[in-house]
């Protein structure tokens, strides 16, 4: 990444604010000169009280040069709390902007991006990393007018004397290798430390949601044995880590009390022989801590600034990397009636894995088409793929006759509503998890899809109904009532195409029919995919595809399958074997 | 802060070491300020190389000792604060461990993690360095106050008084700020919980077209974030005591050079660069109170937090028993058990009885939310019932040792929890020094074998954060194989096989069936293969027992257990019995 595309990049935030950013860079600009001037006020008066030791009558001359001293530091320290007032809302604002700017972009990045990623590294990217940025802003503005600072101070200084300028110097070079050799160290034992630190949060965190299954399984004890394990190793890497950050200080002390003794050596020589007086030769110690504020701060903050870079490089690549944005070529807005023809279609999640083979079928608007088949066949694909989650490698997809990708993603998706095997609960109200698929559903309307999923019964029974909170992951519902909430949720939105994926694999058999019969209803005018194992949801549709590894082995209505010898067959025999009434008894007999 | 200094008393040495050592090590600062004014001093009076050589010697001494002593002190303090900071997580953590479920069902875990990573962290700076910076404050000004009394008293009162008004004041804005800075930090919690919730959400948000709806409420907490911040960084920046000290400090300096210009006899020159020396110092190291006392008050305030989660009460918490439970008899009785998560949410479970005999296998049916999963909790002992007793082996279930409880109940739960690790560790979760030939042994049984040498690392591959890169029937198979391994007297399989086809399925019944017939069995299933095989069957409805019997009879005569299946199978005619 160029720092020119950085910069722009930068630019871009700061433009906007224009009028903050100026203000702050003038205020930088004044209180630095305050700073410059100040000790030389203070000079001034020194020399004259020097002058007045020596014997000197000019007591007078005093009183201006310390009220000038003592009003410039006043005005400083307005200016100062002005500057960081300024820097605060400038910095919060493009804070502000980034995040927006990065969450909207990861929004909107298709599905097989976050495959890849945990979700907690890509929100702390939004939360943490830019938090971090805030601080290091801070410190960079800060660090920045110490060290422009300090460029004025050795230049007031040199007109003292040049010598004493130079010898009062001589701190920084020494300083600077000190903190380079340490760099090295510092970074090998900040990145074992940060490893360490986040295995700590990992395993407390992991521990917590596994409580009920440790405890099961009685594995309390070695819990303890083995977070001591990792707590014990961040410990002893934050000792190394605390090592390499608590000798900068001390050596730093050294430095400057040896610069603090070279100033006296060569000051007292220069004083000694009259090339200086001594208010002049007080100058320089009076302003020693100009000297090692700025390198401090540089050597505190080296880590930070670094990681800012790295954290706005990285921000950068994700807002301009276009690998991962969804593919928004389509504009076709109008309504889908419900016919979906897919003509030869493969699919890979892996390059050279194939997942879908040659995938052809037609299904005509309203009707009910059952997909079959054993896990990992590729079910759950194929009802990805229709939803523009994953592109697919090669064939066509069409719905009403247009190709998938012509049609605006939005309006594909919101026509197509899907109840999944895995359902998401939001933290968050019971409302708001359902009115994800309708932000303007009224309580009537959300109530109607309730009733017609058999879930009312049990919201009323819930403390604050609708608006109960619910935990991330849905914990304080049972597994069949967190199915229910996904079927509210497709109805809500009112679909044309539904794709039902083994959407009520948990509930009892009494529940599904029940469900059953209100979908039927609801399913009536739409044209629904159901992904099932059950055999009696299989028999009620119109249309049957059997896969298997990828691939259509059969289709058919169950009339025509059931007859043929195949794939079908064996699964339709299977399932009596195992479910139906008929063959318990035998299996019964069998078992005594 | 009593608990926080007994921890520290864990360390005696070190606690005592940094807290005096700190105090010498900030007054040695002040040694070269007043070797300095000596050496002004000598030069206005008698410019002589000699006496100036002396004191550059002193210096050197200094520099070298101080930078010792401060580096041996920052450097223990630092070291102090992490033992004591790692204590504190791993007692937390012990903690935690082993409170009831009751305790965990109701916790909020992001705020857990929020006690044990960002407080231990403030805790950890608190002691380290702010507090060391305080009693270094305290040193200094402790010197500069002694020299500004023995020049002249009224100026030292008056300093006194400019340090005490900022003492104050500090005080009371480091308590507002701090307000602030607690808003601050739930704004940004805020944050943080709707973005996890986005990208973790991400297929439902995209099917139902809701990314304008999360932008939107994405940028409304950015934007309640920002002014929570806004305001805490303007207060932050407005560090008004600083101010009033600085007036006193820098109108000391000026006071001091003018009042010694006119009345030269009274200071010298040397108590001039001593005080403005001195002057200096104390108003920078005074600064350092702006974040130094904020960060000893946010300890104070974290401390008390994560003391609070240790020592809050737990409603749930019971004590061991003594007796071990053998494995045998594995007999399993309810006697009129009512049973509610908390105290005053609804019951869940209402006067339950049956029993269960040894070997049996025995199938839990009912509606969602009937109670079925409370069963088996109640059964592991993760709970204790609010009413009645349960007896395992004709013993009541909270007089048995809980380990020996754990090592003869095995459970495969609904939710599915596997940890990020190899194949091999979570099959033996609950047997860590199982063989890997047992651990295979198992996961034949349980079908897994096959789809786990398909894996590209076999049993050594990772499965992912909550065993992401395994489908739903893979995960349960590894979850069964899990169980398996812990020969169970009494196996629970809740919802077990709900993601498996039948095929699979009846594979696993098939190699497991010699295995169960040695053990007691209870499921929670809809799957009427394994409902039928039972040896008895309970049907639930909102909480209670409404049928209890094998198959053929309540298929005859119970309506709820008709009612199951009335929709898929042809039903045999109702009976009445008498």
């Amino acid at each position: 990444m160029s720092s020119k595309s950085l910069t722009r990049f930068l630019w871009g935030y700061i433009r906007p604010y224009k009028k903050l950013f100026l203000t702050t860079v003038l205020l930088l600009l004044l209180s630095i000169a305050i700073s410059t001037i100040a000790p030389i006020a203070f000079q001034k008066g020194f020399s004259v009280l020097v002058g007045r030791h020596l014997g000197a009558k000019q007591t007078a001359r005093i009183i201006l040069p310390l009220a000038i001293y003592f009003s410039l530091l006043l005005t400083q320290w307005i200016v100062q709390i002005l500057r960081e007032v300024v820097i605060v809302r400038f910095n919060s604002q493009i804070i502000k902007d980034m995040r927006n700017d990065i969450f909207k972009t990861v929004i909107h990045n298709k599905v097989s991006f976050f495959d890849d990623q945990e979700s907690g590294v890509l929100a702390s990217a939004v939360t943490n990393d830019i938090q971090e940025m805030y601080d290091a802003g801070l410190n960079f503005a800060n660090v920045l007018t110490q060290l422009v600072q300090l460029l004025m101070i050795v230049l007031v200084l040199f007109t003292y004397s040049r010598r004493l300028t130079l010898v009062s110097m001589i701190f920084f070079p020494a300083f600077f290798i000190v903190a380079f050799v340490l760099r090295k160290y510092q970074k090998k034992v900040e990145k074992t430390w940060r490893r360490n630190f986040a295995s700590v949060n990992q395993k407390f965190n992991e521990s917590l949601r596994a409580i009920e299954i440790s405890k099961a399984f009685g594995r309390e004890e070695m819990n303890v044995t083995t977070f001591k394990k990792v707590n014990e190793a961040t410990y002893r890497a934050s000792i190394k880590r605390a090592f390499a950050i608590f000798i900068i200080g001390p050596i730093n002390d050294f430095l400057s009390h040896i610069s603090l003794l070279v100033i006296i050596f060569f000051g007292s020589m220069e004083v000694i022989a009259g090339t200086i007086d001594l208010s002049e030769f007080y100058l320089f110690i009076f302003v020693l801590d100009y000297f090692y504020e700025p390198a401090l701060g540089l050597a505190r903050n080296y880590s930070r600034f670094q990681s800012m870079f790295g954290n706005l490089e990285r921000m950068l690549t994700l807002t301009s990397d276009t690998t991962y944005r969804e593919n928004a070529e389509g504009d076709k807005q109008q309504d889908i009636e419900g016919e979906i023809v897919f003509k030869h279609v493969n699919f890979e999640y892996v390059i050279g894995e194939p997942v879908l083979k040659d995938i052809s079928f037609h299904v005509k608007p309203g009707m009910k088409v059952a997909i079959v088949g054993h896990t990992g066949a590729g079910k759950t694909t194929l009802a990805a793929i229709l939803l523009r989650f994953y592109d697919i490698a090669s064939g066509e997809i069409l719905i009403d006759g247009i190709p998938l990708q012509e049609y605006k993603i939005e309006t594909l998706r919101k026509q197509i509503g899907m109840v999944s095997q895995k359902v998401f609960i939001f933290e968050g109200t019971l409302r708001e998890n359902l009115t994800i698929a309708k932000a303007n559903a009224t309580d009537d309307e959300i109530y109607r899809v309730l009733e017609a999923v058999q879930a009312v019964e049990f919201i009323n029974q819930l403390p604050d109904g609708l608006d109960t909170y619910l935990t991330s992951g849905g914990g304080n519902l049972s597994a069949g009532q967190r199915q229910m909430i996904s079927f509210a949720r497709a109805l809500l939105s009112n679909p044309n195409i539904i794709i039902l994926d083994e959407a009520t694999s948990v509930v009892d058999l009494y529940t599904e029919a029940k469900i059953q019969e209100a979908t039927d209803e609801l399913l009536k005018n739409r044209t629904a995919l159901v992904i099932a194992h059950r055999l009696t949801t299989i028999m009620n549709s119109d249309y049957i595809i059997v896969l298997e590894k990828g691939r259509i082995v059969q289709e058919g209505t169950h009339q025509e399958l059931i007859s043929q010898q195949g794939a079908y067959k064996e699964m339709y025999e299977l399932y009596f074997q195992t479910q139906s009434a008929e063959y318990l008894e035998e299996i019964k007999v069998k078992n005594k | 802060m009593k608990w926080l200094w007994k921890i520290h008393m864990r360390y005696p040495l070190k606690t005592f070491y940094t807290l005096i050592v700190s105090f010498f090590e900030a007054m040695m600062f002040t040694i070269p300020i007043s070797l300095t004014s000596q050496a002004v001093g000598e030069l206005l009076n008698n410019p002589n190389f000699a006496t100036i050589s002396e004191i550059l010697k002193k210096i050197l001494i200094v520099a070298i000792v101080q930078a010792f002593v401060f580096f041996s002190v920052s450097f223990i303090n630092e070291v102090l604060a992490h033992r004591v900071t790692t204590d504190i997580t791993e007692e937390l953590f012990t903690n935690l461990q082993y409170r009831s479920q009751t305790y965990h069902d109701k916790v909020n875990i992001g705020q857990i993690m929020g006690r044990a990573t960002g407080d231990t962290r403030t805790i950890n700076i608190g002691l380290s360095p702010a507090v060391r910076i305080i009693i270094g404050v305290i040193a200094i000004w402790g010197v500069t106050l002694y020299n500004a009394f023995r020049i002249n008293g009224t100026f030292g009162f008056l300093l006194l008084l400019g340090f005490i008004l900022f003492v104050i004041a500090t005080l009371k804005y480091t308590l507002d700020i701090l307000d602030l800075s607690t808003t601050t930090l739930q704004e940004f919690s805020k944050l943080s919980e709707i973005s996890v919730g986005a990208f973790s959400g991400i297929r439902e948000i995209k099917n139902y077209v809701a990314e304008a709806h999360l932008k939107k409420k994405f940028a409304k907490q950015v934007y309640n974030h920002m002014k929570a911040k806004i305001e805490e960084g303007e207060k932050w920046a407005v560090f008004y005591p600083i101010l009033i000290l600085n007036i006193f400090s820098v109108g000391a300096i000026a006071g001091v050079v003018y009042y010694s210009s006119i009345n030269p006899q009274a200071i010298s020159i040397h108590d001039v660069v001593l005080l403005v020396g001195l002057l200096l110092l104390s108003r920078a190291t005074a600064q350092q109170l702006h974040w130094t006392s904020w960060m000893t008050i946010s300890m104070i305030a974290a401390t008390q937090r994560v003391y609070e989660v240790i020592h809050s009460p737990d409603p749930g918490m019971f004590m061991d028993g003594n007796f071990e439970f053998t494995g045998k008899p594995a007999t399993i009785e309810f006697r009129s058990v009512w049973f509610q998560y908390e105290k005053d949410s609804p019951f869940v479970l209402k006067d339950i009885n049956f029993r269960i005999e040894e070997n049996q296998t025995v199938v839990i049916v009912g509606t969602p939310g009937s109670g079925k999963t409370t069963i088996t909790k109640l059964i592991q002992r993760l709970y204790l019932p609010t009413k009645g007793e349960i007896r395992i082996g004709g013993r009541k279930i909270e007089e048995y040792k809980n380990e020996s409880l754990r090592e003869h109940i095995a459970t495969v739960e609904q939710d599915i929890f596997l940890f990020n690790d190899t194949i091999l560790e979570n099959i033996r979760f609950g047997k860590p020094e199982a063989t890997r030939e047992e651990v295979i042994e198992m996961a034949k049984l349980a079908q897994a074998h096959d789809f786990i040498m398909e894996l590209p690392k076999k049993y050594d591959n990772l499965v992912g954060e909550g065993g992401v890169k395994l489908s739903g029937g893979q995960a349960q198979r590894i979850a069964i194989a899990r169980a398996l391994l812990m020969d169970p007297s009494i196996l629970i399989m809740d919802d077990g096989a709900s993601a498996l086809d039948a095929k699979t399925e009846l594979k696993i019944q098939e190699a497991i069936n010699e295995v169960l017939k040695t053990r007691t069995t209870i499921l929670t299933t809809h799957r009427l293969s394994i409902i039928a095989k039972a040896d008895a069957i309970l049907i639930f409805d909102g909480g209670k027992i409404v049928g209890m019997g094998n198959h053929e009879t309540l298929i005859r005569t119970n309506l709820f257990y008709r009612r199951l299946f009335e929709k898929h199978y042809k039903l045999p005619p109702l009976e009445v019995l008498q």
